[in-house]
């Protein structure tokens, strides 16, 4: 179960820039988006794509690009939307993903063959 | 929703954030959950259900706390919290050095020879105001003509209530008590 938390971690930020580099979205959204399109794998702990959210907020990577107030609750839904450096993290990210799925892929796949 | 204000009350408390951005993580992350809880209702739940769901799906207040707290910065923070102090402190301490200067320690800069060698020309001293007897031989600092000039005790004269200072190259003058600023003590010269 750790390993499953500390891989998922490793991903998310991939996740949210790929899910924001489509339209902005608020954390609510991202969360049942990510959830969603998973299947459920990542779903757990929704509180901690906020401490993520925040970081990539101070590394520039994200910006609130709008707010919008909901009229019943009063309450203020914050988008984000990717920045340049945003964008150019992303394209690096999925580059060394790309690599790693072909690595682990080709490694598993001829262990197996090998049982 | 008491139950949700505890869970935020607690995350907030951990966090610790300047006031500004404890709203708006606050407000947002009350949005979020303000939607679990409606998502949940519609699919039949009840309350302490969705609260439990809650709960588990956003995690451990206190884990939270400290995420976000590291998530925005906490030498930020403590930056952020203590710049908005700044102003208050400068006012103060200048205040301080205003009331101090007036009441109590004065700098001032002798330009003249009058009472070498024990304070030489360009140096400074520190009047004590505090001070009000004063012995043959003190330097002091006293009013003359709206000059601030400095002098040595040469005598007291307790009749006129006043003292008798002497200056290099002049006479001997009478000031009043009242005229005098305080005792000057030597601090440091210019002209080394």
């Amino acid at each position: 179960m750790k390993s499953r938390t500390q891989y998922r971690k490793g991903c998310a930020r991939t996740l949210v820039l790929k899910l924001l580099s489509e339209r902005p979205m608020y954390g609510y959204e991202i969360a049942i988006t990510l959830a969603q399109r998973s299947e459920n794998v990542f779903s757990l702990e929704q509180g901690t794509l906020y401490p993520l959210l925040y970081s990539l907020e101070r590394k520039e990577m994200i910006h609130i690009s709008k707010k919008i107030k909901d009229k019943k609750t009063s309450r203020t839904r914050l988008y984000y939307s990717l920045t340049k450096k945003g964008k150019e993290t992303l394209e690096q990210d999925l580059a060394t993903w790309a690599d790693i799925e072909k690595g682990m892929s080709l490694i598993l796949r001829a262990s197996y063959v090998n049982c | 929703m008491l139950i949700v204000e505890r869970y935020l009350d607690r995350i907030m408390e951990i966090a610790d954030l300047t006031r500004k951005d404890e709203k708006r993580v606050r407000e947002e992350l009350e949005v979020h959950m303000q939607e679990m809880l409606n998502a949940g209702e519609k699919s039949g739940l009840t309350e302490s259900e969705v609260m439990t769901m809650v709960e588990k799906e956003f995690g451990n207040p206190e884990e939270l706390g400290k995420m976000i707290a590291r998530a925005r910065g906490k030498f930020r923070t403590y930056l952020k919290k203590q710049a908005r102090k700044l102003p208050i402190c400068i006012v103060a301490a200048v205040a301080l050095a205003f009331a101090i200067r007036a009441a109590a320690f004065e700098p001032f800069r002798v330009t003249t020879d009058a009472v070498s060698p024990i304070v030489p020309k360009s140096s400074r001293v520190l009047v004590n105001k505090l001070t009000s007897s004063f012995k043959v031989n003190d330097v002091i600092v006293f009013h003359q003509e709206k000059q601030a000039m400095v002098g040595i005790v040469k005598e007291i004269d307790e009749d006129r209530g006043g003292v008798m200072v002497g200056r290099k190259n002049q006479e001997d003058t009478f000031v009043r008590k009242d005229k005098i600023v305080g005792k000057a003590f030597f601090l440091y010269s210019f002209s080394l």
